[in-house]
């Protein structure tokens, strides 16, 4: 049977697409399904999580900017005490106030959207988490355009 | 006689009680839910340029468009 669109996420999940079924393989299974049964595909992007994540990342950034300034005006201050001799100390505590806050955001990564597409299925329906900015991404969009080429509205 | 009035009263006291625990907590409940829907909407409103760039800023919605 000749591929119409596949799609593999690089981790071991391949999905593929024929004239007349859809091959899904993953690490432990494997499903066929005929496309006669069919009905629909669906999209779905989970925003309220996502909002969730963004919120508390930027919180955290917020957090982390409050914390480097803090320490940029003492050390702003330490020099100007102990001038000449509190050049090292500042440049101490200058450190500190750029290098944790960067050490902390380098840990808290930006968040990600989960979206997932659904197959509509006699009795039942399949979901698929995916990444929309992830490279596979348009992959899918061409699966999902050629799995919608395949409904009809009669048999 | 009296026996059963006692008993009634008690039994009325700890309906009424019940009754009242149910619409207070019901209540708080309500009220948490609300507030937080309502956190969920502002800073939904707040982070709109972020959602709407995750959602259609990419790859994927474009080749979605353009079928």
């Amino acid at each position: 049977m000749e591929t119409v669109a596949e799609f593999n996420d690089n981790h071991g999940f391949n999905v593929r697409l024929t004239n007349e079924k859809i091959f899904i393989d993953a690490a432990g299974s494997s499903e066929t399904i005929a496309l006669r049964g069919l009905n629909g595909v669906g999209l779905y992007d989970n925003i309220e999580k996502y909002n969730k994540e963004l919120v508390q990342y930027k919180t955290d950034g917020k957090g982390a900017e409050v914390f480097k300034w803090i320490f940029l005006v003492l050390a702003g201050i330490i020099l100007i005490i102990g001038f000449p001799n509190s050049v090292i100390p500042a440049i101490i505590v200058a450190g500190i106030a750029i290098g944790i806050p960067k050490l902390l955001m380098n840990k808290n990564k930006e968040p990600i959207l989960d979206s997932y597409f659904r197959l509509m299925l006699s009795g039942g329906d399949r979901k698929f988490k995916f990444n929309k900015s992830d490279e596979t991404s348009v992959k899918i969009a061409d699966f999902i355009n050629k799995v919608e080429d395949t409904l009809t509205a009669y048999k | 006689m009296s026996e059963f009035w006692n008993i009634f009263k008690k039994t009325a006291y700890f309906r009424a009680s019940w009754h009242i625990q149910d619409v207070l907590i019901d209540s708080y409940n309500k009220v948490r839910y609300d507030i937080e829907k309502a956190e969920q909407m502002r800073s939904m409103r707040e982070n709109r340029k972020e959602i709407n760039t995750a959602l259609n800023d990419n790859a994927f919605a474009r080749k979605r468009k353009k079928s």
